[in-house]
């Protein structure tokens, strides 16, 4: 338990979580007091039919609404403007976001823009929103971006070519509805790599400096639940008890980072995405054990905890051993459910690693890293990573 | 570095943020909503006071208290900028005004920057935008925000409103409400300076109408008379109270019905200018013309009456033209004349005054005389005959008169006195028209005693006056001068004599006569008493008429005044 910090805070949004919760969107958005809806949901989601499954449960609350999907994976600083130009032409005063991290990072973006203004750039680092955002119910349809409960919005500067992090507890969603039904059209890569980035959420956030005994909590309900369901999600679509459980450790991870904040991974990932549009999850999952080891001389006894959770052996071992064994745990169930060891794979290129490397130690994420960390410390992981 | 990590993770963490909240918003909105309406509301009271007639300092100070509350200021001031020139027209506080520049606009100062831009000009003390001259004023009285907004009527500057604060800087929202506020103030100005010139294009046009000497009246459709100018009552002698609001032809003409023909029927019934002369009761002419008056639904609502005295003319063309026939006359009739008083006068010398004939043929000869005296009174009407001015003795022309008329009077039973003062100085004049003078009197006189019960007695005198002057005078016991008829009597062609009795020349010609003396003719008369007519002639002609160049007409007007 961490009792360090005397003076906590924990932010959390209403949470609606069980399988159907989906039905709850209408009703949700209507005692934020809602009018017309702005509904953000991207194209795969729409295919998989959510969006029409949803539109009823607004209709049948006398809600009218407007469906915009102009969402790519990585959300970019122009589609963002599309969209909030919509969402002001087209009346709305809600906005409700159904998909994975990407669409609902932009319906954050839509909701910061329609009522502060000017453009997206304005609100990049923490505390930036000034009045307050139209209401906002999110439904997450990946486990894994925690976004859903978040105070984090991640866009990409299309001009810049990096990610900007939004940070304002603005973002923080109204409402987040999990519904793990939505977890089962998702196909095995995209389980296995938000399984990972659920992973990588807690255990950033638990090894964190800035974390709570409120997020410990969290981040190791999240890491016991990724560790003995992931595999299973991954290996069928229809595995219902692995698919809730997924969805709650993709929550609870979420409440965890969102509240204590992440660490080196997620400020690398983030020149990656901004630079290569690299899928995140994957992007995660293969930086991880690699960040791990150099973080681990920073927090030994967390990575024991770590270990634990994740269910590797640590009894009669050596701190040093034990903590190792937690690096190891994640790469294992990394090799179990197929993910890669190596970014080139990812389209990497070595000439780009110095600029990534200066880019990632001016990430926030950085500042809540358990170990202090350079531009050449950076440069070594993703060398090693390569 | 330690800290600075440790204040980033604060920040991150966000202990010291929370969710933007709607409930606070909404206070802002209310608050800023309620500012907003005392703003319209300002605005509102401004433009209702352009209306009701306020001047702009009363405005201003009713909206001041109002102000405070939706804009922070610890200086306002509101000049007016006319010709280049600058007034102060408001200052809070008050003792500042005194402090301000007035005058000339100095080329340096901020209302002439904010003049030549028309641009509302925000001076901030730590800004890098001066004040020009008023930089220091600014900073002296602490100062830190200073608006300058441009009073713009129809895209010119009439004036600067400034309003300047100690603690508070203007906000955008602020200056639209300051903008808005000296849209007001301008249009305030434009129509104060509207008015002022409507008024005084008005008071113009009125003493235009006071000055016309002729005569202007507006009438409504039932005659009734709106207004006049001075020359109405003057025209009529009476008082203003007793024209307008009564009908004009019982006001003016003394009919209580319409005037037969009258000008303004034609123009009410037509619609167009019309035309009449007119003769008033007391025989003078005028000229009448009618205007018809229109409003905006080019309905007719009365008429302007232009009046014009032309007796004066129209007489004048009548002795032209009796002029002309007289002067043709006198000389055809002359030479018989000469003929009948020759003959008759040596018929008289060979009859005795028993013979019955004597009478008769007497008759002819006054007869004879008395139609020359017509004939010269029409020529010295007619014709600006050349005067032949010589050293002449007064007492000598009355002797010629009296030889002439004398027998004609006594012997209708009139005691004629002559009273002739002795050692008279000579005087400058034509004898012969003197003479005419005194034979005009004489016979008026006369006729005056003609149709009097009892004593019958005309007393001709001469007196010399402080030196300089002389004077003749011929006194009657007649019938008198009704006051009403004194104003007209020395008028050519005014008799009140039946016809073939008087033509109304002899006293208009006798005045002709003295005036062209340098003199004056004085009337006292007192009705079933009798009337004396006073000739007063200078010793010295030209020094009389030189020396004193308006003596002739008061004289006149003396002359015409005077009874008892
Ligand atoms: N001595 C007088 N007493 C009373 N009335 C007089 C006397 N003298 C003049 N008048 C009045 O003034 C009028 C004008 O006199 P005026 O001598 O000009 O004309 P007239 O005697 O009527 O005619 P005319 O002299 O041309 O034959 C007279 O008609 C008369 O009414
Ligand atoms: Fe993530
Ligand atoms: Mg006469």
């Amino acid at each position: 338990m961490n009792i360090s910090r005397n003076i906590s805070k924990f932010v959390t949004p209403e949470i609606i979580f069980g399988t159907g919760a989906l039905s709850q969107v209408g009703e949700s958005a209507a005692r934020l007091g809602a009018y017309k809806v702005f509904l953000v949901s991207d194209p795969g989601v729409v295919k998989a039919g959510w969006v029409d499954k949803a539109l009823p449960y607004l209709e049948r609350q006398g809600l009218s609404y407007h469906v915009w999907t102009g969402v790519s994976p990585n959300p970019k600083d122009h589609e963002v403007e599309e969209g909030v130009n919509e969402y002001l032409s087209s009346g709305c005063d809600a906005v409700v976001a159904i998909g994975g991290g990407s669409a609902i990072d932009a319906g954050k973006a839509v909701a910061i823009l329609a009522t502060n203004g000017g453009s997206i750039q304005d609100y990049e680092g923490i505390d930036r929103v000034t009045r307050p955002l139209p209401p906002m119910v999110v439904v997450p349809s990946t486990a894994g971006s925690g976004s859903e409960v978040s105070q984090f919005s991640i866009i990409v500067d299309t001009r810049r070519k990096v990610k900007m992090t939004i940070i304002s507890k603005s973002l923080v969603p109204d409402i987040a509805i999990t519904d793990p039904l939505l977890l089962a059209t998702v196909d095995q890569r995209l389980t296995a790599n938000t399984g990972l980035d659920a992973l990588t959420h807690a255990i950033e956030a638990y090894v964190s400096v800035a974390a709570t005994w409120l997020t410990d909590v969290h981040a190791l309900s999240a890491m016991r639940l990724v560790a003995s369901y992931l595999p299973a999600s991954v290996a069928s679509q229809t595995n219902e008890q692995a698919k809730v459980a997924m969805a709650m450790a993709s929550l609870e991870a979420g409440l965890a980072f969102s509240n204590a904040i992440l660490g080196a991974v997620h400020a690398m990932t983030h020149q990656l995405g901004g630079l290569l549009d690299m899928p995140h999850g994957e992007a995660n999952a293969i930086l991880l054990p690699y960040v791990m080891e150099f973080n681990r001389i920073a927090a030994m006894d967390k990575y024991i905890e770590i270990a634990r959770a994740l269910g590797a052996p640590v009894e009669g071992l050596s701190r040093r051993e034990a903590s190792l064994q937690a690096v190891e745990a994640v790469r294992r169930l990394a090799a179990d459910i197929g993910v890669s060891e190596h970014l080139s794979r990812l389209g990497l290129k070595e000439e780009f690693i110095p600029q990534l490397s200066q880019n990632a130690v001016k990430d926030a994420c950085l500042i809540t890293n358990p170990r202090d960390a350079t531009a050449e410390d950076i440069e070594a992981i993703f060398r090693k990573a390569l | 570095m330690l800290d600075t990590k440790r204040m980033l993770i604060e920040r991150l963490t966000g202990i010291h943020s929370s969710k933007k909240n709607y409930y606070f918003d909404l206070k802002k909105k209310i608050e800023e909503t309620a500012k907003r309406n005392t703003q319209l509301e300002i605005l509102n009271q401004m433009a209702k006071s352009v209306n009701i007639d306020m001047s702009l300092e009363e405005m201003l100070e009713s909206v001041t208290q109002k102000l405070r509350t939706v804009i922070s200021f610890d200086q306002l001031s509101l000049s007016v900028i006319e010709d280049g020139r600058v007034a102060l027209r408001a200052s809070v506080p008050a003792e500042r005004g005194k402090r301000l520049p007035q005058g000339q606009l100095s080329s340096g100062s901020v209302l002439h920057r904010v003049a030549e831009s028309r641009q509302p000009l925000v001076w901030e003390r730590r800004g890098r935008e001066g004040a020009g001259e008023e930089d220091e004023r600014l900073k002296a009285e602490g100062i830190a925000t200073a608006a300058f907004l441009p009073l713009l009527a129809k895209n010119r500057v009439v004036g600067v409103l400034y309003l300047g604060s100690r603690d508070h800087a203007y906000s955008q929202p602020d200056l639209m409400f300051l903008g808005q506020m000296a849209d007001h103030l301008a249009v305030f100005l434009e129509n104060a300076r509207l008015y002022r010139e409507v008024l005084r294009s008005k008071v113009e046009w009125e003493e235009t109408f006071a000055a016309v000497t002729d005569l202007i009246y507006v009438i409504d459709p039932g005659y009734r008379v709106v207004r006049v100018n001075q020359a109405v009552p003057e025209f009529f002698g009476l008082p203003v109270d007793q024209v307008v609001g009564r009908r004009c032809f019982e006001a003016l003409h003394g009919r209580d019905q319409r005037c037969d023909p009258c000008p303004a029927a034609g123009a009410l019934a037509s619609g167009r200018t019309s035309f009449q002369q007119l003769r008033t009761p007391t025989g003078r002419i005028l000229d009448v013309f009618s205007y018809p008056l229109f409003n905006e639904q080019r309905q007719l609502y009365g008429a302007i009456q232009y009046a014009k005295d032309v007796t004066q003319i129209v007489h004048s063309i009548k002795f032209v033209a009796l002029g002309e026939m007289a002067a043709g006359v006198a000389h055809e009739l002359n030479s018989p004349l000469t003929a009948i008083i020759g003959d008759a006068q040596l018929l008289l010398r060979d009859l005795s005054p028993d013979d019955p004939r004597y009478e008769l043929i007497a008759d002819i000869k006054n007869c004879g005389h008395r139609s020359r005296r017509i004939i010269q009174n029409l020529l010295a009407f007619s014709r600006q005959e050349e005067y032949s001015f010589g050293a002449t003795d007064l007492n000598e022309v009355v002797e010629r008169a009296l030889a002439l008329v004398g027998y004609q009077i006594e012997k209708s039973n009139v005691v004629l006195e002559k009273l002739l003062a002795p050692g008279l100085p000579r005087i400058s004049a034509d004898g012969q028209r003197l003479e005419q003078v005194l034979i005009n009197l004489l016979l008026n006189a006369k006729d005056a005693v003609e149709e009097q019960e009892g004593q019958r007695r005309i007393t001709i005198r001469t007196r010399a006056m402080k030196e300089r002057e002389a004077e003749v005078s011929v006194a009657d016991t007649g019938h008198g001068i009704k006051p009403e008829h004194l104003p007209h009597i020395f008028n050519p062609f005014f008799t009140t004599k039946k016809a073939g009795k008087g033509t109304g020349l002899g006293l208009s010609v006798s005045l002709g006569i003295v005036e062209t003396h340098g003199g004056r003719i004085l009337v006292e008369s007192e009705p079933g008493r009798g009337s004396t007519f006073t000739v007063i002639l200078p010793v010295d002609r030209k020094t009389a008429e030189g020396a004193d160049e308006p003596a002739p007409r008061e004289g006149r007007r003396a002359q015409r005044g005077e009874s008892t």
